[in-house]
């Protein structure tokens, strides 16, 4: 028969993955029991009479384990596993092979054993390689559930861990056959003695050499060690246990040296060689290699004992991993059939539940009540229901009990009510409603949910807390910037207070110091009151204020067991009944500045993190509260020190003026010296003047009058009115010169005149000089003595008045300049003055400096008039011109010139001094500049020239080269009155 | 014994006129009197008052010239006579720069403007005297 069978393909790894299945070796028809117990798990998990483990080699599929079938292998092209295997990782479900393409015309199919239903799930080494299946088979369609899907699963992982289990043991056994044949080999005398020197088992060349020995048996049995010792004693000592020891058979015909070598914690190798003819000598336990002959057998010796090493760690190595493995696949076991037994008495009890609970609601633990909808007099009560509305069965109270489960006509009209809750007995139920068609009812569902609600509630509480901390805070954030800090402090308190319930709450600042706290207030919560605070100073509590430092909260459940505060108890903590704190520190930045107090008279069990937090956060709010304390300090600080700064400002402002008006008092005190001399000359004049004229009056004038006759008198105011002012010399030097012109004529003329001297005097102070007609008359009068006399009496007399006349003209002209100059108004006067005069009086007030070296030239034409303050410009007129004598030492010539144009006055002051450096024109208008030495000048005085020209709406400007230096004043020859100030 | 001379110079001619006033008035004839308004004349007289053999009693002085001060006028007449006696009449010079001319022996008296006429007579006769004393220490 042609069978037309979809050919399954072949995985990407193939190749390797065939080499992977030999490596393990498994295909064999060996039953082996471990994947037989599996096969059968996977069977009745998935409930089919069907269960494999395959493996599927190159063209054949071998049946490992099986239940249900006998064959113990397949063709693979009719395989179902190598469709599996395409998907390493997933499980291959056929729900129904003769639906599906890929099997319709399998003969497995279509006859023995007639598979219809096939769930696969590949068997996937470590290295990834899908090495068949594990596999339920069903002759009819089904369908399997998650769990049972989970459970192939894992089964299919645990075959892997077998075979690969199964594969280390292989390998084991290999290796101990290795080892065994690697330790005959190398060592053909070995026996393996457990820690009492019992025979475990020796080597094949041993047997051959003491053919008599037989596991079991000591030693002793047979042998002699050539010590006092044995070897398990050697053993102990990690020192000896490779020396060379030497024994011998108890007849002493065979001798063998040897190592001892630990096997484990029970048993230990003897790794023997005969020694044969040999002499050997043993003493002290010490043995004298030299003396052995044949070197060849220690070579041999050394060889032997390392191979054998070798061998011995790997055995071990290996024994350990199977146990292991053999533990843990143990382990894995149990586990997995622990869980699967679990997991099925879960689904089964929780099946049977819901069907108990569905169909028996006697059994049902919570209250249910089941009422018929046409006929309201059907009514069930479970017994849960009972107890709840305390009814017995025969006497169900249908009315009692419509009302606790708040049922009325509609909810069971209604058929679906949606769930409420009810309350019955003080517990909380949740109600749900069902309608139940096989008996026209409605059944209601009690859900004891008074636990949830508790727990709701407490959730609400603690909300509300939070919500209330919340609100505070934002409370005591909002308190009034208006308050003083201790009046924030206060309500703070007592809102905490209230909040997390403390007796006594208060906060604490620390000085600057840093050695005394203080607080002002502390808030009692029973009265609600606040009493006064009090202050600890350092020496009282060290240790406290050690405890200060830390920057976290201080949590103190019980006071009088707390070290931090012991300091505190008699005259604090005791008296105040104060059994439990919390100490929140108060940081600025890293500092600590304070502190919040919270007090409990009773013991706490706990702080709660909440109230910790919250007392965190007040402690913020607090610190800020401190700072804007600060800052609003330091505003008024600075609102104080603005005040006084504004203070100075009018100070200032004051003083400029004053400093103006010193400027100017400065100026008049550069000139007093000068106006006092100026003064002063005429005042020594007009007195020398006045006291002459006395004494000539009292004392001789007119004393001689008396004795003059009326003729000598009247020759006398001859000679007198012959006084020519014009002629009167000026000078000294004309004074001598006319003397002696006057008395070399006389002495011609009147070679016999006596007291020449007198009458040249005479005559020159009359200005007679050159006039001898006129005055030889005179000289040729008998009483030329007295004439002479009187009239030179006369003519002093006249001279007085005109010192004095002159003097009073002088010290007049000095006190006119004056009054020019200070104007001897106080108040600021605008108006109109002559500028020659102007000038004139400063050059009067000056004169005592320009008259002795300095030229002055006043061109100003006499009739302009300008408009200014005339104090003012005063002072600019009198500074320029007093700067010009000061730079040039007096000794300069000084023009002062006036032009105009349509608007202005231009007035020029220029001197031929030394020049203004050219870098310095441009400061010599500031303010304090000044190249005079110190004391000399303020540094104001052109500044201020500048100014007061501004103020007159003017300018000034100055020029100055080495031949001239010029100010140029230009002043308008209209003010516009509003802005003279 | 000839008679000695008294030089007064001053640039004020009210000043010069109110010295020689009391200077003519107290002493008359008893010495040559000599004007000048300015220093150097003064000193062209004081030469020529060496020439004609004439010894010189006093210099009265302003301090305030034109052409040099009285300090500097003072240390001229000095190196022409070193001896020379010299009155300083000012109206503005401080009493420590007086001082500190006297103390140099530069002049020997310095009077404050306006001056007392007793005080400036008194200070002439004692010159007066003194000199005399010292030209006729027998007498």
């Amino acid at each position: 028969m042609e069978l037309e069978i979809t050919q399954p393909l072949f995985p990407d790894n193939e190749h390797e993955r065939l080499k992977a299945l030999s490596n393990y070796n498994i295909i064999s028809n060996e039953i082996e029991a471990e994947f037989d117990e599996i096969v059968k798990l996977a069977a009745n998990i998935c409930e089919t009479p069907i269960g494999l483990i395959t493996f599927v080699d190159a063209d054949k599929q071998w049946l490992k384990s099986k239940i249900g079938v006998s064959i113990n292998q397949t063709e693979r092209s009719v395989s179902f596993c190598t469709h599996a295997i395409l998907n390493p990782h997933e499980i291959m479900i056929v729900d129904d092979a003769r639906e599906d393409a890929r099997f319709a015309n399998n003969p497995l199919v279509k006859g023995d054993p007639n598979i219809v239903f096939y769930a696969g799930m590949p068997l996937v080494d470590e290295s990834g390689y899908a090495l068949g299946t594990l596999c339920t088979i069903d002759n009819k369609p089904r369908k399997l559930t998650q769990n049972q899907i989970e459970a192939i699963k894992i089964l299919s992982k645990q075959v892997v861990n077998m075979l690969h289990l199964r594969l280390k043991n292989a390998q084991l056994t290999e290796s101990r056959k290795r080892l065994t044949d690697s330790i005959n080999f190398s060592s053909p005398y070995y026996l393996l003695l457990d820690n009492h020197d019992q025979i475990l088992s020796f080597g094949i060349n041993f047997q051959k050499s003491m053919p008599e020995v037989e596991v079991g048996k000591s030693f002793s049995t047979y042998f002699n060690w050539q010590s006092v010792f044995n070897a398990s004693s050697l053993l102990s000592d990690k020192d000896k246990h490779e020396k060379l020891l030497f024994f011998e058979s108890l007849d002493r015909t065979k001798k063998f040296k040897c190592t001892v070598r630990k096997n484990d914690e029970d048993s230990y190798f003897i790794f023997a060689v005969p020694v044969i003819n040999t002499l050997y000598t043993i003493a002290n336990y010490n043995i004298n290699i030299t003396n052995f002959p044949r070197q060849d057998y220690i070579a041999e010796y050394l060889f032997l004992q390392q191979s054998a090493t070798r061998g011995l760690e790997d055995f071990q190595k290996l024994n350990k991993s199977i146990s292991d493995k053999n533990k843990k696949l143990e382990e894995a076991k149990n586990t997995l059939i622990k869980a699967n037994s679990t997991l099925e008495e879960r689904i089964n009890a929780g099946v049977q539940k819901i069907k108990n609970l569905a169909l028996f609601p006697e059994q049902n633990p919570n209250p249910v009540v089941e009422i018929g909808i046409a006929n309201s007099d059907f009514i069930y009560v479970n017994p849960s229901a009972r107890r709840l509305m305390g009814c017995n069965e025969d006497n169900v109270d249908l009315a009692k009990i419509k009302k606790h489960l708040q049922i009325n006509d509609d909810v069971l009209n209604q058929k679906n009510s949606s769930k409420i809750e009810i309350e019955i007995n003080h517990q909380i139920f949740e109600r749900n409603v069902f309608f139940n068609e096989q008996f026209n009812s409605i059944r209601f569902y009690l859900h004891d949910i008074t636990q949830i609600k508790a727990k709701e509630k407490e959730e609400k509480l603690k909300t509300a807390l939070f919500r209330k901390k919340q609100e505070t805070l934002n409370r005591i954030r909002k308190i009034s910037d208006e308050l003083s800090l201790q009046e924030k402090f206060k309500l703070i308190c007592k809102a905490l207070a209230q909040v997390i319930k403390c007796d006594r709450c208060s906060i604490w600042l620390l000085n600057e110091e840093m050695n005394s706290i203080t607080t002002n207030h502390v808030y009692l919560l029973e009265q609600d009151t606040f009493v006064d605070g009090i202050e600890i100073k350092y020496e009282t509590a060290p240790k406290y204020f050690k405890s200060l430092e830390r920057k976290s909260p201080l949590l103190i459940y019980n006071t009088l067991s707390n070290e931090a505060i012991v300091e505190l108890s008699d005259n604090y903590l005791i008296p105040l009944n104060i059994m439990s704190m919390l100490n929140m520190p108060l940081l600025q930045s890293e500092d600590t500045i304070g502190l919040i107090c919270c007090e409990f008279l009773e013991v706490q069990d706990e702080f709660s993190a909440d109230t910790i937090a919250f007392c965190a956060s007040v402690s913020d709010i607090i610190v800020l509260a401190y700072e804007t304390e600060g800052l609003k300090e330091s505003q008024q600080e600075l609102e104080i020190k603005n005040k006084l700064l504004k203070e100075n400002m009018d100070q200032i402002i004051n003083m400029q003026s004053e400093i103006i008006d010193r400027e100017k008092l400065a100026t008049l005190g550069m000139l007093i010296a000068g106006i006092a001399h100026e003064i002063n000359s005429p005042l020594g004049a007009i007195k020398a003047s006045n006291d002459f004229l006395h004494r000539i009056f009292i004392d001789s004038f007119i004393t001689s009058i008396k004795n003059l006759t009326p003729e000598t008198i009247k020759a006398g105011l001859g000679l007198f009115a012959l006084l020519d002012y014009k002629l009167v010399a000026n000078t000294t030097r004309d004074i001598r010169m006319f003397q002696k012109e006057l008395l070399a004529k006389l002495n011609q003329s009147f070679p016999a005149l006596e007291n020449k001297v007198f009458y040249a005097n005479v005559l020159m102070e009359l200005g007679l000089q050159n006039k001898s007609e006129q005055y030889e008359d005179y000289i040729n009068h008998p009483d030329k003595r007295n004439i002479f006399y009187f009239t030179q009496q006369l003519v002093d007399i006249s001279k007085s008045v005109n010192t004095i006349s002159l003097a009073v003209n002088r010290a007049g002209a000095v006190v006119k300049a004056l009054n020019t100059f200070s104007h001897g108004s106080v108040d600021y006067e605008i108006g109109s003055f002559n500028l020659h005069d102007s000038f004139s009086s400063v050059i009067t007030l000056l004169w005592n400096k320009i008259k002795y070296s300095a030229y002055i030239e006043n061109t100003i034409p006499k009739e302009i008039n300008i408009t200014g303050n005339a104090d003012e410009l005063s002072q600019v007129w009198t500074n320029i011109i007093n700067n010009a004598l000061q730079a040039s030492d007096n000794k300069c010539m000084i023009s002062i010139e006036y032009a105009e144009d349509a608007n202005n006055h231009i007035i020029s002051i220029s001197n031929n001094g030394p020049a203004i450096p050219e870098d310095i024109i441009p400061k010599i208008f500031d303010a304090f500049f000044s190249t005079k030495k110190r004391g000399e000048g303020t540094g104001l005085g052109l500044n201020i020239i500048k100014k007061i020209i501004e103020k007159h709406q003017g300018n000034i400007v100055c020029h100055s080269n080495s031949s001239k230096t010029t100010f140029l004043i230009s002043l308008p020859k209209v003010l516009n009155e509003n802005s003279v100030a | 014994m000839n008679k000695l001379a008294i030089l007064a110079v001053d640039d004020e001619k009210i000043i010069l006129d109110s010295i020689k006033i009391q200077l003519e008035k107290n002493f008359n004839h008893k010495f040559i009197f000599d004007y000048a308004d300015n220093p150097e004349e003064a000193l062209e007289v004081i030469d020529e008052l060496t020439q004609e053999d004439i010894s010189l009693l006093l210099v009265i002085s302003d301090y305030m010239m034109p052409g040099m001060t009285g300090e500097e006028f003072a240390i001229k007449v000095k190196s022409k006579i070193k001896n020379a006696n010299i009155l300083i009449l000012t109206g503005h010079m401080s009493e420590e720069k007086g001082l500190d001319l006297m103390k140099k022996n530069i002049v020997l008296k310095v009077m404050q403007k306006p001056w007392r006429e007793d005080l400036l007579i008194d200070f002439i006769n004692k010159l007066s005297e003194n000199v005399e004393e010292q030209n006729n220490p027998n007498r």
